[in-house]
């Protein structure tokens, strides 16, 4: 006998169980995709992604109470705090401990803070105003600039949401009687106008969150106080709540998550917050915030924890984007800066030693006026000094004209005395001695000798005694008269001699020749000291010039240093960002907007996960069911467990007999639905085959799920417009400009264009909301 | 194990003793068996003339029709060619008595319905008389299928109340002799276990070529035990994916009890969820079918 087991099977006999048992699968599917479904649809929460663009202004508020308490609620310091303080009540007890006010030139200690958990804000408010002077409050509530921080508040301030808005009126007003003063007009005065302003900002804070009810009785509540006059003692004492109202919620705003918050539930709300926030800041300083949303009015989607963490967030993004840097243009800025005022500090040397000769000169000056004058400023600052070289330059050139004369005459004498020199008249003495004969050998002799004589005379005349040519012809003279002596007999001779006054002459020569010399030198001196004083001369002019391009050279550089340092002051602002926009300027440019579709859950997605985990369980239970099941499916099951031969294989077919009315009734049903059964012309009825009609159930089924399914939702997104059609109007009228509502647009250009007028029946006031 | 064991002990019992009656009966018929096979072939016999008993039925008093109402199958049909090959392999068991009984396990699985086409496809033979007995007197088919009520029937006959031909019903268009039941009888057994009933059998096998016999549940009802010693072989009907394979076991032991064999299985409500190439059994079938179709075709129905 064949085992029971599932080796035997085979492909066909798993195709067969799945198709045995479809039906299974089907409902398996059906039922998982309902669930599903109806969890996605009608139970999970609902998470819509929203938006909203809040432009800042770089002004600075110069208001020094708002300013110290903005400073106070730096982001930066409030937000670390409060997550350190969300982690155990003794770091919140520290931090209240730690919180200051700051007044113009002293801090105020808060003495609430000491006993924090019996705090009474209002209380404390009161305390903070009367340690102020009256001079110091009044200034306070004469700054409109409080009104551009209730601008922020007036969005928060409903009294749906303020926490201690109808408890805290008996007692806020008890609190603010001490403030009342009747006979201060003025004081009286800015509480009107601070009111004017501030029902306008209610009809436009309101208005951003389109709550029509609270919106309508804040305007009445208003109204009502602005048009009754009369009672003009309560009416002090309702302005008085208003406005230390704001108080409360600035401070509240500052202290939030310390005060009215539960500590876990802040947690959990930041935690929230914080998963789903996205931040993005564009060149214009629009606000981006995006941020997940899983409540049901937009009331509670945005209290204050919201801004405070979304700020957190704008700051931690746009440092992380820009630190570096700014860190690096810091650097170099101040690089820059210490090298132009080095430059700046030596020009300036410069010009103090110019402004030093200037001076001296103007001492000197007769017409101090003439310095007005350009043309006469050369007359006074330069024609002194070129004429003093202009002197000097004359002195040499006299000098040199008596020297060149002196050096004339001289050439003179000297020239004179050459001449005399040259005339042998003069320079010898003829004596007449005794004649030797002559013989023709003494003769020749004696001609030789004359002839040596001339030209002893001639080198005598040029050249001293000691000349070698001299001294040699005297020798041969000597010999020829020696040789002569010897060959004749004496003779009367004549004599000649030189004139004693020649050697006198020749020194006197040479003694002017020296002189010509050293005159010459000094008259080269000369020159160049003329040429030095000519240079002089002219330079004299050009260093007005210089003086000139050195004060140009001042005014560029400071320029330059005025922008960097500049830019340094900007780079050090926005390293400000946090704590100098955040609170003071900045309005919400678009409001929130509570898209049409949520993005969680994904219902489609769930559906689908629902109808697989539906077809998983369907093949368990065919799996448990075909387990179970012993009954014979087919010739293969009889063939496994019996041994007896199978006759025939009879398939399913319609069988009643005859006179069934069940038959007769249902022939063409039967027929469109394949069940094997017609008609003859006779009138009998005739038996065939089944038709299989399981495809075309099949199609039927899922065409019918899908148009079930298309319907429910048709029907709950018409359910859905329908309940917040209200809203919508109010969200179309608040952003005139956008245009898609689900997807998010960053706006770097703020509209001009006018925001349009709306004007319903029944409300009271009129309502203009502006586009920007 | 031991149902396999008590099977196949029991199989060989019921194959000898039927075949020693059969020798003792009828000395020229020979039953071979082969275990090993597990398939009961036939050798070819030589008919002879029986001994009669019991006197011969007068056809001339049965009540004659033009033709039964009923919920024709087409011809051209897979169901019809399913029957036939039923019809054919019948013709190669050859049961002992020429005579059928079909049974089931539970009520509803399709025996009145395949015993009613089985005889009216054997009816084709137009020389053969065939006989359809209804004798689930509890709860009886026959007649509502036909669409025929009769004034007399079986149990009236046990009761020596009226004669057996006026109980007898043949249709001339479909040339089959039916024996349907008035009512309903409570009292079943009793009749069945009467030895007029016996005697009744007996008479119609020497007078009909063959008899389908449709009877009760098998393990609901006594029934079909005390009428299957009368004749040659149950038939066991099995409903696909309702009868449990315990509860057929059971039944074809209870069957194996008395001595009744159980010729074989016809499965009803037979349903393809898949095309029929994916089957294991394609091969062994279609060849069957077409071999027995032609065959049929130039000998039966022509």
């Amino acid at each position: 006998m064949a085992s029971s087991s599932f080796q035997n099977f085979t492909i066909a006999d798993y195709l067969r169980i799945l198709f045995q048992r479809i039906w299974v699968i089907i409902l398996c599917t059906f039922i998982a995709v309902c669930v599903a479904g109806y969890f996605s649809i009608f139970k999970m929460k609902k998470k819509y992604k929203s938006s909203m663009d809040i432009k800042v202004g770089q002004k600075n508020s110069k208001n020094p109470f708002l300013k110290t308490l903005l400073t106070r609620a730096s982001l930066n310091g409030v937000i670390t705090d409060l997550r350190d303080k969300l982690q155990g009540e003794k770091r919140l007890r520290l931090l209240a401990r730690n919180i200051r006010l700051k007044t113009k030139n002293e801090y105020v200690q808060m003495e609430y803070l000491k006993d924090y958990e019996k705090i009474n804000l209002p209380d404390a408010v009161g305390r903070i105003l009367k340690n102020l002077s009256e001079s110091e409050r009044i200034e306070i509530f004469s700054r409109m600039e409080l009104v551009t921080l209730a601008k922020i508040l007036g969005v928060f301030s409903l009294d749906e949401i303020n926490p201690f808005a109808m408890n805290d009126v008996s007692s806020g007003l008890a609190q603010s009687e001490y403030l009342l003063d009747e006979q201060n007009e003025f004081f009286i005065k800015q509480l009107r106008k601070l009111l004017a302003t501030k029902s306008e900002l209610i009809n436009k804070s309101y208005g951003l969150i389109s709550i029509r009810q609270v919106r309508e009785r804040a305007a009445a509540k208003v109204n009502a106080i602005v048009s009754d006059t009369k009672k003009f003692s309560k009416l002090q004492k309702i302005q008085l709540w208003e406005i230390y109202k704001e108080l409360v919620s600035i401070d509240r705003l500052i202290d939030v998550g310390l005060y009215n918050i539960n500590v876990k539930e802040a947690r959990g709300y930041i935690g929230s917050l914080r998963s789903g926030l996205k931040v993005g800041i564009t060149p214009n300083n629009f606000i981006h915030l995006l941020y997940d949303t899983s409540h049901s009015s937009l009331s509670e989607a945005i209290p204050h924890l919201v801004v405070l963490t979304a700020f957190e967030m704008i700051r931690a993004e746009y440092y992380a984007s820009e630190e570096g840097h700014r860190i690096d243009a810091k650097a170099e800025m101040r690089k820059q800066i210490k090298r132009l005022s080095g430059e700046i500090l030596e020009i300036n040397k410069a010009l103090a030693n110019h402004k030093n000769l200037i001076n001296l000169q103007l001492a000197y000056a007769d017409n101090k006026e003439a310095l007005l004058d350009d043309d006469k400023k050369i007359d006074v600052f330069i024609m002194p000094k070129v004429s003093t070289h202009v002197k000097k330059i004359n002195e040499l050139t006299d000098e040199k004209r008596k020297l060149e004369g002196e050096i004339k005459a001289k050439l003179a004498s000297i020239a004179e005395l050459e001449e005399t020199l040259r005339n042998p008249s003069r320079i010898r003495i003829i004596q007449k001695t005794i004649k030797v004969e002559n013989t023709p050998e003494s003769r020749k002799l004696e001609v030789e000798r004359n002839k040596k004589m001339e030209q002893l005379g001639r080198f005598r005349l040029d050249a001293t005694e000691k000349h070698p040519m001299i001294q040699k012809l005297l020798q041969e003279i000597q010999q020829i008269n020696l040789s002569l002596s010897g060959l004749n007999s004496p003779i009367e001779t004549t004599v000649e001699k030189e004139h004693p006054m020649v050697s006198q002459w020749k020194a006197q020569r040479i003694l002017h020749k020296e002189e010509i010399a050293v005159i010459k030198a000094r008259i080269k001196e000369i020159d160049r000291n003329v040429k030095i004083e000519m240079k002089k001369a002219v330079e004299a002019p050009k260093r007005l010039q210089k003086y000139e391009a050195l004060q140009k050279r001042k005014v560029t550089l400071t320029e330059m240093l005025n922008k960097s340092q500049d830019s340094l002051e900007k780079i050090l602002a926005e390293e400000n960002v946090g704590k100098g926009i955040l609170w003071t300027e900045f309005e919400i440019y678009r409001s929130p907007v509570r898209p049409l579709k949520h993005y969680a859950p994904q219902v489609e997605v769930i559906i689908a996960i629902g109808f697989a985990i539906g077809l998983l369980a369907a093949l368990g239970v065919i799996f448990v069911i075909e387990y179970t099941d012993h009954s014979i499916k087919g010739i293969e099951d009889a063939k496994r467990y019996f041994d007896i031969p199978i006759l025939g294989t009879i398939p399913e077919f319609e069988f009643q007999h005859a006179e069934s009315s069940y038959i007769k009734k249902s022939i063409l049903i039967r027929k469109i639905l394949g069940k094997g059964i017609s008609s003859n012309s006779d009138g009998e009825n005739i038996i065939t085959t089944k038709k299989s009609r399981y495809l075309l159930g099949i199609i039927i089924f899922t065409l019918l799920l899908i148009l079930a399914i298309g319907a429910t939702f048709a029907y709950l997104n018409k359910e859905w417009v329908r309940s917040y059609y209200n809203e919508v109007k109010y969200m179309i009228v608040d952003n005139p400009n956008e245009k898609s509502k689900n997807e998010i647009v960053i706006t770097n250009e703020i509209s001009k264009e006018k925001p349009e007028v709306i004007k319903e029946k029944n409300s009271t006031p009129k309502k203009e909301i502006e586009g920007k | 194990m031991n149902l396999d064991d008590a099977f196949r002990k029991l199989m060989k019992k019921g194959n000898l003793s039927a075949s020693k009656q059969e020798v003792t009966e009828n000395d020229k018929t020979t039953v071979a068996v082969d275990e090993n096979t597990k398939v009961t072939t036939l050798e070819p016999t030589i008919e002879e003339e029986k001994e009669i008993k019991f006197p011969p039925i007068d056809f001339s008093q049965i009540v004659v029709e033009d033709k039964f109402t009923f919920n024709h199958v087409e011809e051209r049909s897979q169901i019809a060619e399913e029957y036939r090959i039923l019809r054919t392999r019948l013709q190669i068991i050859n049961p002992s008595k020429n005579s059928v009984m079909f049974t089931s396990c539970r009520h509803g699985e399709g025996k009145s319905s395949t015993s009613m086409n089985l005889s009216l496809f054997l009816a084709k033979k137009k020389d053969q008389k065939i006989l359809l007995v209804d004798l689930d007197l509890r709860r009886s088919r026959v007649g509502k299928l036909f669409n025929y009520k009769p004034k007399v029937d079986i149990v009236d006959v046990v009761r020596e109340r009226a004669e057996l031909e006026k109980t007898i019903v043949y249709s001339k268009k479909e040339n089959l002799y039916i024996m349907p039941v008035r009512r309903d009888y409570s009292n079943a057994t009793e009749v069945l276990e009467s030895n007029n009933m016996k005697d009744i059998i007996n008479r119609l096998h020497e007078n009909f070529d063959f008899i389908i016999i449709d009877t009760c549940p098998c393990l609901s009802t006594a029934d079909p035990t005390i009428v299957g010693k009368l004749i040659g072989g149950a038939i066991m009907v099995v409903r696909t994916r309702q009868t449990q394979r315990e509860s057929l076991e059971h039944a074809i032991l209870a069957l194996r009890e008395h001595n009744i064999p159980t010729l074989g299985l016809v499965l009803t409500f037979m349903k393809y969820f898949i095309p029929k190439y994916f089957y294991r059994y394609q091969y062994y079938h279609d060849t069957y079918y077409y071999y027995h179709y032609y065959a049929g075709k130039d000998s039966v129905d022509g």
